[in-house]
């Protein structure tokens, strides 16, 4: 008995031991590739330490676009609660021949809940999406130079909530559970001065982009509840205009000034 | 050993031990387990990154991922996005670290008739940290890129400056090694360094108490640009000094018959054109 007693404490302890020696390993999931009719999204992966949390992407006319089932954060049961979910999300957007990346539109969704009762209590989500965009190919001709390496964080909406009640005040938002939908977005002609910021150039041709994301979402709770998931991410890069497009707006802008003259 | 373990209090001393011993074993069995990650060599026009690897407590496999070559005129470089360099810690209460760290080298040599003007290296990547809304908490997140540079059998240490972006939770660093720097660390006998052997360290930590903390990179670049060896131009500029010094003794030879200063003259402007073109 003493033995078995002996042998299975030691066991134990290896045991614990190899596991406390052990680091935490990401498991990384690829996707492949995905081809439209302007551009394509080559080298498709994502790390994480649970394997895949985004799920096969789908490409819906030239956007890339994930429905994570959901991706997220809980924290909630007695006493100090905690989570945290990160994934990195990378791959490679190659305009096809005659083709540029003039803006990248990137959306998210989400939804969060928390609430808290009793004293110290408290739920709070935070949510953020940094990345990093680095110019491959300019005007269809690989791009070497390390000039064009930037980061970005897209602006999340909102970023943090947080409920707490202390003693019988009520603190920031207050008691009770929040509901909502936060979703953060580059998009449209800010688009076009932010890659402007970014890489200091902008009359250039973009032909080949690689990107790297890792949405983060925290949940922590004291007595309370707290859960935020991501249930779509998108990304979608947008030609310029074309010739053939300008000369309609142009021809529209002289139509309605003709238009305005004649009333 | 049995009267050992006959009472509690005797129990604890061998089983302390026992615990104490097996944390030495698996630390080195986590050093045991190091390996080395050897990619293939890249072939640019001006530059070929040779016997690329990377190693490390973590490696295999490689953390850093597989080299993409690009060139264009006059650079040539390599460039890693690695999707598994994270370091990420989820703590309550207790103060905790966790740290990812690899060792990536290469020879970077320039092809014939070139030398280098410099090197450049980029890094770039995210973090994420979150406090607790509790008094105690703390969360860290670093991350370093020590750069060793080894040119006939001296080294040079050099430490990139990683700048930390709060607003946009993002890492970036860039350094240029240019030509008059490899002079002065290594003063090597020819004018040119034509390869160099290029050893980066990276490594990620996040640290937290009573948060969430998340180290990341997702970039590294290293960029060559190539000039043209000087001895090839000192070769081009001997052979028309060689040039001249013919010509003007052919022309000393024979001096002043209207025949010869005519081809006296027409040596001259046949040089002096020449010589307007070459130069």
């Amino acid at each position: 008995m003493k033995i078995i007693l002996k042998h299975g404490r030691m066991a134990a302890a290896l045991l614990l031991v190899i596991g406390s020696q052990s680091f935490a390993v990401t498991v990384g999931t690829s996707y492949g590739d995905l081809f439209g009719f302007n551009y394509s999204f080559v080298n498709i992966k994502e790390s994480s330490l649970t394997g895949s949390v985004l799920g096969r992407p789908s490409q819906v006319g030239d956007s890339l676009v994930f429905l994570p089932n959901p991706y997220g954060s809980v924290a909630t049961g007695p006493g100090f609660q905690s989570d945290f979910d990160t994934t990195q999300l990378s791959f490679r957007i190659v305009a096809n021949p005659g083709k540029a990346i003039d803006k990248l539109k990137i959306t998210a969704a989400g939804t969060y809940s928390v609430s808290s009762a009793g004293l110290s209590s408290f739920a709070s989500v935070m949510m953020s999406m940094p990345l990093t965009l680095q110019v491959m190919g300019i005007n269809g001709i690989p791009f070497s130079s390390t000039d064009m390496i930037n980061g970005y964080s897209i602006p999340i909406n909102p970023s943090s909530v947080t409920v707490s009640v202390e003693g019988t005040e009520i603190v920031d938002h207050g008691q009770g559970i929040w509901s909502g939908t936060w979703q953060g977005a580059i998009q449209g002609s800010a688009l076009v001065e932010d890659l402007s910021r970014l890489f200091n150039a902008p009359t250039m041709k973009i032909t080949e982009l690689a990107l790297s994301i890792t949405p983060d979402l925290s949940a922590f709770s004291n007595n309370g509840n707290a859960t935020t998931s991501i249930n779509n991410l998108t990304f979608a890069p947008i030609p310029e205009p074309t010739t053939g497009s300008l000369l309609v707006l142009g021809a529209l802008g002289l139509a309605s000034v003709r238009r305005f003259r004649r009333s | 050993m049995d009267v050992l373990i006959s009472t509690h209090k005797s129990l604890e001393f061998p089983w302390l031990l026992f615990v104490a011993f097996s944390a030495f074993l698996a630390g080195s069995i986590t050093k045991v387990e190091a390996g080395t990650v050897t990619f293939s060599d890249q072939t640019g026009s001006y530059f070929n990154f040779k016997n690329i690897s990377e190693y490390g407590p973590n490696i295999p496999p490689s953390v850093l991922d597989l080299p993409t070559l690009i060139g264009n005129a006059p650079f040539d470089s390599i460039t890693f996005h690695p999707t598994t360099f994270v370091a990420v810690e989820s703590n309550l209460g207790t103060r905790e670290s966790s740290t990812l760290e690899s060792n990536l080298q290469f020879t970077l040599a320039s092809r014939s008739l070139f030398g280098i003007e410099n090197l450049k290296i980029a890094l770039a990547g995210t973090f994420a940290g979150v406090n607790m809304p509790v008094a105690g908490t703390l969360v860290e997140v670093a991350a370093l890129l020590p750069i060793q540079l080894t040119y006939g059998g001296a080294s040079k240490s050099l430490n990139l400056n990683i700048v930390k972006n709060s607003v946009d939770k993002t890492w970036s660093g860039e350094m240029m090694v240019t030509r008059a720097n490899l002079n002065s660390y290594f003063n090597p006998p020819s004018m040119q360094i034509t390869e160099l052997m290029v050893l980066v360290s990276p490594s990620v930590t996040a640290t937290a108490v009573f948060g969430n903390a998340r180290s990341q990179i997702t970039n590294l670049t290293f960029q060559a640009q190539a000039i043209p060896e000087p001895s090839t131009g000192s070769l081009v500029m001997a052979g028309l000094l060689a040039l001249l010094s013919i010509r003007y003794r052919e022309v000393r030879r024979w001096p002043s018959t209207s025949k010869n200063k005519s081809l006296k003259n027409s040596t001259l402007g046949i040089l002096t054109n020449s010589n307007s073109r070459l130069l």
